[in-house]
């Protein structure tokens, strides 16, 4: 076909096809656990898979392979197609199994699993454990990014347009990162899954059982903080806490510098900008707070609160949300107001992370202060820098583009709060927790945040917010934005 | 670079601190009428700004004025909202009437910036002649930001004479005459003309001499004071409907009104400004009547009466209330809470981020929307028909991150000295958008006597920074900046 299609629908199909046809793969994981440990929930598990693989060979075969045409429409149109199928797809299993009552209360279980978002309706002590991993499963292919996978599996994501990307997964900052796309993919891939069971085992060599050493890990990987008591981790031991702390570091870090970090190129991660952002900001609001609570109550040296302190820094800005139970941001409006702007920072570009990420702070901050040179020096130059690369104008006006659509999401999110019927400052608070997707971190913010009888309203709220979010907000406002539907 | 003109600087601040001992003393006049006792330290109080002055400015010898350059601008701005506020203080400090220098300084300073936050528990217990002054710092201030925009701000680049003054005519015919002085005068005598047809009006209602001058120089300046313990609330409808319209007025372009009374209302429709304006103000105002309408909270007219009047006070800046909104549905006060960001349009008395801001950034971020599509295309940021460079735009979301910068350490110090967090950051965000009232206890019930000593002060500098739009003030703490 040579001929300019506005849409190449069969396409993008396929493509959706394929991904259902993996996710129905993934169902049998469960399905095999609840028929082994006679669970009695594997019907609910078999006709969830049969169904997706269903629908994903309808698909596949209604589609048609088409490796030149695609356009960066169509790239955009496969994100929402696919995010749409497979929140779907992978909210059956929970109404099957009888672990949320309603088809609703699924999805958006489903979508906070993808989005990974630690926040859940389900209720754990009637929950089957398979219903559980499937939940942990989600999140854990939601970690790596579906968008890593579409970028291994669109040919227009291997061309240098891919560019585009700068608002998502992949990003301007990795120095020299391979030309191809899809080969990053691949290598960030392997790391991830390498964590993961290097995790895993470490977990459970710590004394973890095997069942919630592998929740926690999926949980910890994918930066999205589900665990079986809403995200307080209290009570794990303390071996185990340093150990999740690590791995949220890591997670949270740029997956690509891990890389180089295993071929021992260390001073490359020392010199690299984004990587010395992150270090700072966790531990600049480490030494904030600490030195607050010393001046204030008289203690120094307190080295359990500075490592539960430490913890929740790390988890809420890798956005992974699980949380130490700490009353201090309750009483001190200080601890209240860190907590909450880490919120917004997020971690670093190609993790799973989510929030404004590290290297565009530094980037707006680098334009800020470039303007109080060119206000000083009328006549000179200056370019902004990162990783000692000169950005072009367009690249700096992205992130610009990026940070005011974010906040103006933020906003409209607190708006619908609150017509929700939520506080103010718990709407302050919650907005964030799942724009950025740090969920359950949010309950050191808030007073209550009871999950299981919230409205379907606020449901809604949540899940569209966490969308929008793990999207990185940009593709899903573009195509619901007439631009994008012009000729 | 050179050094700094020091002479120049003192000779400068010595004029402006005799001009404010010229108006300090005017509240005299009140205080022999209503036979109050606040008659001895007016006139010590400007008695010792005048000599002050006089020193500063007869002291130092003849300067020439063309050596003054930028930096001394800057440094000349932000000192002299400090100065003033210092100086202006006194009446209050001496007469005994408010006994802490910080509380006395943080009101006057909240005057002159037209924010309009008082410490004050009991407004009416003061004597008339401190009321009087404590509004006109209102009036005052109004004054020095016209003369602070037209000439200090188109040096950063933005939001000074160029775009709002030039550029809002379009063709070069309309053009108001390009030299700073006339342009100023030409605001001035608009702001004036306005403020005597509004002082008339309420004169015409329910208000005395008094109460109608006070309350036009808080409508006018975008400020904020009432000499009223419960600001407009208790004034009749008719009052509250003037006050809603001239708080609009005193949000808009005052340059517009120029082109208006020349027979131009063209130019003054065609303008972009002005439309995003009346748009956001009226869109407010209809969302919170249905919401206080249906809610039960009103019948229809007093529902669109205190919606519109709480809508434009807060994004004119003013701060008036004629309602507690803090008794409304929380969606109602948080929506007023961002409208707080919006703030009146460049060229009027109004503070906060300004509307010709956010129409830059929404027409920017559209823009970067549009190239993601058409990465090739040339799509430049218009602003009434012209083009914007790419640098102004930059600046402009240069402006827009200090803002919230500003507003996050702003935020942390107040908390650090123990507020609350909805009044940390609602009490930050309302000083460096010189609004005036926050939420929950600073709320328009409330006022700001019972934060910390330390945290008045912090308020006080955010609203000198939010005044001068941050960067005068900012690019001072700027180590490149004192480097010779």
């Amino acid at each position: 076909m040579s001929q300019y299609r506005f849409i190449h629908l069969r396409t993008i199909l396929r493509f959706t096809g394929i991904v259902t046809l993996i996710l129905a793969g993934l169902m049998l994981i469960p399905t095999i656990y609840a028929f082994l440990e006679d669970e009695r929930n594997e019907a609910a598990f078999a006709f969830s898979a049969i169904s997706a693989f269903a629908l994903g060979i309808t698909l596949f075969l209604a589609g048609e392979k088409n490796n030149d045409g695609m356009n960066k429409r169509d790239g955009f149109i496969t994100i929402v197609f696919t995010w749409i199928t497979i929140s779907i797809c992978g909210g059956l299993p929970f109404v099957l199994s009888g672990a949320t009552d309603n088809f609703g209360d699924a999805v958006f279980e489903s979508i906070a699993g993808f989005a990974t978002n630690g926040l859940s309706i389900l209720n754990f002590e009637r929950i089957p454990y398979s219903v559980l991993l499937w939940r942990g499963i989600i999140e854990w292919v939601g970690g790596i990014g579906i968008i890593i996978f579409i970028m291994s599996f669109i040919p227009f994501f291997k061309t240098p347009q891919a560019k585009i990307f700068f608002f998502d997964r992949s990003d301007e900052t990795i120095g020299n990162i391979k030309t191809t796309v899809s080969g990053t993919a691949r290598r960030l891939i392997s790391i991830y899954t390498g964590f993961t069971l290097l995790l895993f085992i470490i977990l459970f060599t710590q004394g973890m059982q095997i069942k919630e050493a592998l929740l926690y890990t999926l949980s910890t990987m994918s930066t999205s903080g589900f665990s079986p008591l809403n995200g307080n981790v209290s009570a794990l031991s303390s071996g185990a806490l340093s150990t999740i702390a690590v791995f949220m570091f890591l997670a949270g870090s740029n997956l690509y510098l891990i890389y180089f970090a295993i071929k021992l190129h260390f001073n490359k991660i020392l010199k690299n900008d984004e990587f010395k952002w992150y270090f700072l900001s966790i531990l600049v609001p480490l030494i904030a707070l600490f030195t607050q609570y010393s001046f204030t109550q008289g203690v120094v040296g307190n080295g359990k609160l500075a490592g539960e302190t430490l913890f929740n820094i790390i988890s809420i800005i890798t956005t992974t949300g699980f949380y130490i139970a700490q009353d201090i941001p309750f009483l001190s409006s200080f601890w209240w107001l860190v907590f909450f702007l880490l919120m917004f920072l997020g971690s670093a570009a190609a993790s799973s992370g989510g929030g404004i990420n590290v290297f565009r702070q530094a980037i707006l901050l680098r334009s800020a202060r470039r303007y109080f040179l060119s206000i000083l020096h009328p006549k000179a130059i200056y370019k902004v820098r990162f990783n000692k690369v000169d950005l072009d104008e367009n690249n700096v006006s992205r992130v610009m583009g990026f940070l005011l659509i974010f906040l103006l999401v933020y906003v409209l999110g607190i708006l619908m709060l609150t017509i929700g019927g939520h506080g103010f400052q718990d709407s302050l608070a919650m907005s964030v927790a799942f724009l950025s997707n740090t969920g359950n971190a949010v309950r050191l913010l808030i007073n209550d945040l009871n999950m299981a009888d919230i409205h379907w309203y606020d449901k809604f709220t949540f899940a569209l917010m966490m969308l929008f979010g793990r999207l990185h907000i940009i593709p899903l406002l573009l195509v619901l934005s007439p631009i994008f539907w012009k000729k | 670079m050179k050094t700094i003109y020091l002479k120049a600087i003192v000779k400068v601040i010595g004029l402006v601190l005799m001009f404010e001992a010229l108006f300090m003393i005017l509240g005299v006049l009140f205080s022999i009428y209503y036979r109050d006792n606040d008659i001895p330290a007016i006139v010590i109080s400007s008695l010792i700004t005048l000599i002050t002055g006089a020193v500063l400015y007869f002291g130092t010898r003849k300067i020439n004025y063309n050596k003054l350059g930028k930096r001394e601008g800057y440094i000349i701005v932000s000192l002299s909202w400090f100065v003033l506020g210092a100086f202006g203080a006194l009446p209050f400090v001496i007469s005994g009437y408010i006994p802490s220098y910080t509380d006395a300084f943080f009101e006057t300073v909240s005057g002159f910036t037209t924010t309009g936050s008082s410490i004050l528990n009991n407004i009416e217990s003061l004597p008339h002649g401190l009321l009087f002054w404590r509004s006109m710092t209102h009036w005052l201030g109004g004054l020095g930001v016209i003369v602070l925009v037209i000439a200090v701000l188109p040096f950063f680049g933005f939001g000074g004479m160029q775009l709002y003054v030039a550029e809002v005519t379009g063709p070069s015919k309309d053009k108001l005459h390009p030299r700073v002085t006339t342009t100023a005068r030409r605001i001035w005598g608009v702001y004036i003309l306005l403020s005597i047809f509004l002082a008339f009006l309420y004169l015409a209602g329910d208000m005395n001499l008094f109460e109608a001058l006070c309350h036009t120089f808080g409508t006018m300046a975008t400020g904020g004071f009432s000499p009223k313990n419960t600001s407009l609330a208790n004034y009749s409808p008719y009052i509250q409907w003037v006050t809603t319209i001239f708080m609009v007025f005193a949000g808009t372009n005052f340059t517009l009104f120029y082109f208006m009374l020349k027979g131009k209302g063209k130019t003054v429709f065609r303008n972009e400004e002005l439309k995003y304006y009346l748009s956001i103000f009226i869109f407010a105002t209809v969302i919170l009547t249905l919401v206080l309408y249906t809610g039960g909270y009103y019948n229809f007219h007093d529902a669109a009466r205190h919606s519109a009047f709480q809508a434009i006070g807060i994004i004119s800046t003013t701060g008036y209330a004629s309602a507690d909104f803090m008794v409304w549905p929380v969606f109602t006060y948080t929506l007023l809470f961002f409208l707080m960001f919006v703030g009146g349009m460049a060229g009027s008395t109004g503070g906060s981020i300004k509307i010709i801001r956010h129409v830059v950034l929404i027409k920017a971020v559209k823009n970067v929307i549009k190239r993601i599509m058409h990465p090739n295309a040339v799509l430049p940021v218009t602003y009434n028909g012209n083009p914007v460079s790419q640098s102004a735009v930059m600046n402009v979301v240069s402006v827009f991150i200090l803002f919230l910068i500003t507003l996050f350490i702003g935020s942390a110090l107040l908390a650090l000295a123990g507020e609350g967090v909805v009044e940390s950051i609602s009490g930050t965000a309302s000083a460096v958008c010189n609004i005036g009232p926050g939420l929950n206890s600073i709320g328009p019930t409330g006022n700001y006597s019972g934060l910390a000593d330390f945290s008045k002060w912090v308020l006080s500098v955010m609203m000198i920074m939010g005044r001068l739009e941050l960067i005068t003030v900012l690019i001072l703490i700027n180590p490149s900046f004192w480097r010779k």
